[in-house]
């Protein structure tokens, strides 16, 4: 007789242990008729957290039209050739005559994510600058965070915004030509 | 018809007729000595030849004529005095106004042109020259013409090429946040973004719950922008104050101007605009978080 009820109390404290990771929390209320009732809760802890990283290069680009540099002393300019100058401190790379800027985002949810990104020009863009991402950002998908893990590469996704084309006399202004907009989904809109 | 003068010993004034003194009562005499009226004034001398003769006076050797009385215009001509003719019955002397008002003229275009030059273009008190929040009278902002001179007492402001928006007031420090900052190249930046996509929105009072944080790691200050996308279209209905790094964000202010909703859900997005806390420039990098569920209650 013992023995079965050890058993059926061993198999409750095994049922009760089972509920889950959640938080239980316990409330009595205040006793009426000479009775405590408890509530008892559960927390699901397991929504979905949204954490997304954007991260860029500088996204500043410089231009040299090829005037070349004063030289004070000797009264003459020292000749550059005309083209687009990396800044290389900002993480920029020159290939191809283009200065490439790398951006990246990385998924820290707990759930995939797709972004599309887009460059688009402002009302009034410099003329002669040609820019343009180095592959299609449409709908990429980024999966969920990997658990235990917060630096594996499968989170995190690059792109370069590249920049060419002759801008001429504009490139002395300064202008802004415009700007780089990163949707974020989190669902597929394939 | 010949006025002749009552000499009195009474008289308490004198003006100038051709050069001449003449006593006479003032005017001040009169409105005493008439309080209810009752003073006949039968007609006005002085002041040149009158387009009309009612009499003529003798004053000393010399003849004046006399005007009916109120022929001259009260504007250009005052009574400096009255010569008695009879009981209760006076001749005005009649005196120009004329340098009077043009000493007056003067003053007022003086007046006038002081104002002009105090308050001239460039100087009129609330120009604002440009769209720069924070810009006051007396402020200069970048773009202004070197030499202009603000308008305003006090000392100048200038305002900074790139002013940043006010800090949120409903920011709150994240709790918790150990993240460190990310190393960035020079020029660039980073944005963390924690968020929920779950927000609700009360009408009664313009409340909106939202959950979105900026972590310490973010090199930049955010503001959110929030959108309600209904049929392609996208409405704004609340725009937060600047969240730093470390800062989050659960209410929103639904903004005057809003479009009218009703209870029910609606889709929606975060816009972010990305500020360098140093320069306050904006990045070119705009972030939009989509898939938002908007729970709309009247409260």
């Amino acid at each position: 007789m013992k023995k079965i009820v050890c058993i059926l109390l061993v198999v409750v404290m095994m049922f009760a242990l089972a509920i889950g990771a959640g938080a239980v929390t316990a409330t009595p209320s205040a006793p009426a008729n000479g009775e405590v009732t408890i509530t008892v809760e559960t927390q699901d802890n397991s929504g979905i957290v949204y954490s997304i990283n954007i991260e860029w290069d500088s996204l500043n680009f410089k231009y040299d039209n090829g005037t070349g540099t004063w030289l004070p002393a000797s009264h003459t300019y020292q000749q550059n050739d005309a083209g687009w100058v990396a800044n290389t401190s900002g993480g920029q790379e020159l290939v191809d005559s283009k200065v490439n800027s790398t951006v990246t985002v990385t998924n820290h949810s707990n759930a995939p994510i797709w972004y599309t990104a887009e460059y688009t020009k402002d009302g009034t863009p410099v003329a002669g600058v040609e820019v343009s991402l180095s592959s299609a950002q449409v709908n990429v998908n980024i999966p969920a965070g990997v658990v235990g893990d917060t630096s594996d590469p499968s989170n995190t996704k690059t792109f370069e915004v590249v920049v060419g084309g002759d801008p001429g006399e504009a490139a002395l202004n300064g202008e802004v030509d415009g700007n780089l907009t990163i949707t974020i989904f989190s669902t597929s809109q394939a | 018809m010949q006025f002749n003068i009552h000499h009195s010993g009474d008289y308490d004034a004198n003006v100038s007729l051709k050069g001449r003194k003449v006593e006479c009562f003032s005017p001040k005499y009169i409105k005493n000595t008439y309080p209810q009226g009752g003073c006949k004034v039968l007609g006005e001398m002085g002041g040149g030849k009158a387009k009309k003769v009612l009499g003529t006076v003798q004053v000393g050797r010399e003849l004046h004529e006399v005007s009916p009385s109120g022929s001259k215009s009260r504007l250009f001509w005052r009574r400096a005095g009255y010569l008695q003719v009879g009981d209760d019955q006076y001749i005005a002397v009649m005196k120009s106004r004329l340098p009077f008002l043009i000493i007056l003229l003067a003053l007022i275009a003086v007046i006038i042109i002081l104002l002009c030059l105090l308050t001239g273009p460039g100087n009129t008190p609330g120009n604002t020259p440009s769209d720069n929040p924070g810009n006051t009278p007396g402020t200069v902002t970048p773009g202004d013409t070197p030499g202009d001179t603000p308008g305003g007492d006090g000392p100048i402001v200038i305002a900074p090429d790139h002013p940043l928006p006010p800090v949120d007031e409903n920011s709150q420090p994240i709790e918790g946040d150990t993240s460190e900052k990310a190393d960035v190249s020079e020029g660039g930046g980073s944005v963390s973004m924690i968020y929920s996509l779950d927000s609700s929105l009360t009408l009664s009072n313009g409340d909106i719950t939202i959950y979105f944080q900026n972590p310490n790691a973010s090199s930049h200050n955010v503001t959110v922008d929030m959108y309600i996308v209904s049929g392609g279209q996208e409405y704004l209905i609340a725009q937060s104050g600047l969240l730093e790094p470390g800062f989050g964000l659960t209410k929103l202010r639904m903004m005057t101007g809003a479009p009218t909703l009703s209870e029910g859900i609606y889709g929606g997005l975060f816009r972010l605009h990305c500020y360098d806390p140093v320069t306050g420039e904006q990045a070119m990098v705009v972030p939009e978080i989509t898939g938002l569920n908007i729970t709309v209650t009247n409260g």
